[in-house]
């Protein structure tokens, strides 16, 4: 059982990591590369792993973020009464679901991008996620606000 | 010659606890889907969608336990910062479940 999932994460270290096992396995491979750019551990030097760790714990607050929007999204579809307004819940909860599922792989790519900066020496890029979810959160809660204004009327 | 490394000091342990929120999120999210909340003294929840997440969650904590205890051994190396496939399975997990719920909300709202 141990063995058996020792082999599965080396298999799919050597898929993402390029760790030499013999084996082409580019088709999985390449929607990664194309999305994330080339793996961090090809480029530069290893930084001092204090910015490693706090890069890291980054990523982890972005996913748990993603998990909130999905969770909220949810609630709204799927456990709130409906309202008088024809598709009102989904206009509020699927764009939520939606910016939740994109946060949690921009952030891998945001990881990825940061992390080749660190071991290059070069300045940090500018991180995009925070606008877009706060635009998007605006903008839902302005459709909120509409919604629930035109039901109770 | 070996370069010389810093220790990563507490920065392991915050790494540690940041995986087991992760992991607690997943099972509080898997936990909200099966269960619901009361409305109108009814509780609309999804048992099985909710279990799936659940388990995601128990998986992920386990896997940030696991890389705790790798990395532990390698401090000090230049391997014991995070590669790309200790990190990608969680965001595509957590990509999945996120079509998945669009999937619910868009088809299934009860």
């Amino acid at each position: 059982m141990m063995a058996a999932a020792v082999v599965r994460t080396r298999c799919w270290s050597a898929v993402l990591d390029r760790r030499p096992t013999g084996r082409d396995h580019a088709a999985v491979r390449s929607p990664v590369r194309w999305f994330v750019g080339p793996p961090p551990h090809e480029v530069g030097e290893e930084p001092d792993p204090r910015f490693s760790y706090a890069n890291e714990r980054t990523f982890l607050a972005w996913n748990r973020t993603a998990l909130a929007l999905i969770s909220v999204g949810l609630a709204v579809t799927n456990l709130l009464p409906p309202f008088d307004l024809p598709f009102g819940r989904r206009l509020i909860g699927l764009p939520l679901i939606a910016l939740g599922a994109f946060v949690a792989v921009a952030s891998l790519r945001e990881w990825a991008a940061n992390q080749r900066a660190m071991r290059l020496g070069q300045p940090l890029p500018v991180a995009r996620l925070p606008l877009l979810v706060s635009v998007v959160i605006g903008i839902v809660a302005v459709v909120a606000l509409l919604v629930a204004t035109v039901s109770t009327s | 010659m070996t370069a010389y490394r810093p220790h990563p000091g507490a920065s392991v342990e915050r790494t540690r606890l940041a995986w087991q929120r992760s992991g607690l999120s997943l099972v509080a999210c898997g936990l909200l889907i099966a269960r619901g909340v009361p409305v109108d003294g009814g509780v609309g929840g999804r048992p099985s969608l909710g279990l799936v997440v659940l388990l995601l969650g128990l998986g992920a904590w386990a896997v940030g336990l696991r890389q705790e205890r790798v990395r532990a051994k390698r401090i000090g190396t230049p391997r014991d910062a995070a590669v790309l496939s200790d990190l990608a399975p969680v965001a595509i997990g957590t990509f999945l479940i996120g079509v998945a719920g669009f999937a619910v909300g868009l088809l299934f709202p009860s």
